[in-house]
């Protein structure tokens, strides 16, 4: 590109060092966002704003509230495809219960793991997710637990 | 500084040819050097591993002479075309072996 090989390889390292460099500043700014996921969480909804709680009562409530909650659209979509015929409107046997708490994330994230009928692959699983209160069991707003810990 | 190799479409050419021929390139290299290594008797994964280390040398390697060669139509010719024809060799050399 230049007369001489010195040149044009200070040429490169200036401008692809920049270009490069500002993509870096970019994947840190979102990484340094991700580390505080659980703090943009409570950010979104000052509801949640509360100590660590014991693991509630399986049940009282922790048992009737996995047993309504069903696969949402995305999750439905996503198994559409692995199934032979068309997909029931409710799933009911399930196959695993989960339920994950931290000191940092007070709430009761809770997962369903749905058997689905007439699956390609016995394998297959639809999962249900649902993000609770753990002092009263109500639900928390799924579309502000998007913009922490559900984006990254 | 040579204001002629400085414009707008020059760079874009050259980082065009760097990042895209150097890429062709690479992957003749890869796909060559794999199905030769497969054809000598090494095992299809070391082949594999050994020319992934191979190919970030050689995509370097042509990056930077893409910027340092004086022809870039040269340059973007031999990459392209030494890549396309790697390739093509490899794919020929693939059917003999499979």
């Amino acid at each position: 590109m230049f007369p001489q090989l010195r040149h044009t390889m200070a040429w490169l390292h200036t401008w692809f060092g920049l270009a490069l460099g500002l993509v870096l500043m970019v994947v840190f700014f979102f990484g340094s966002l991700s580390v505080f996921d659980r703090e943009i969480d409570r950010w979104a909804i000052p509801d949640t704003r509360y100590a660590p709680q014991p693991m509630p009562s399986f049940d009282k409530m922790l048992k009737p509230i996995f047993e309504s909650v069903q696969p949402n659209e995305v999750e439905r979509a996503a198994v559409a495809g692995l199934v032979d015929g068309p997909l029931p409107a409710r799933f009911d046997t399930p196959r695993s219960w989960g339920a994950y708490t931290t000191h940092r994330d007070p709430v009761l994230a809770l997962f369903i793991g749905y058997e689905v009928p007439n699956a390609k692959d016995h394998e297959t699983a639809v999962w249900a997710n649902r993000t609770i209160d753990p002092r009263t069991g109500v639900a928390l707003p799924d579309d502000r637990l998007k913009i922490g810990s559900g984006f990254f | 500084m040579n204001s002629s190799t400085l414009t707008r479409s020059h760079i874009a050419w050259r980082t065009a040819v760097a990042v895209l021929g150097g890429y062709v390139f690479t992957w003749g290299i890869v796909a060559a050097g794999v199905t030769m290594l497969f054809g000598a008797g090494m095992a299809f994964h070391d082949a594999e591993h050994l020319f992934y280390i191979v190919g970030i040398l050689a995509f370097l390697g042509a990056f930077l002479a893409a910027f340092a060669a004086r022809d870039l139509r040269r340059t973007a010719l031999t990459l392209v075309g030494g890549g396309a024809a790697l390739s093509a060799g490899a794919w020929l050399l693939q059917q003999q072996l499979v």
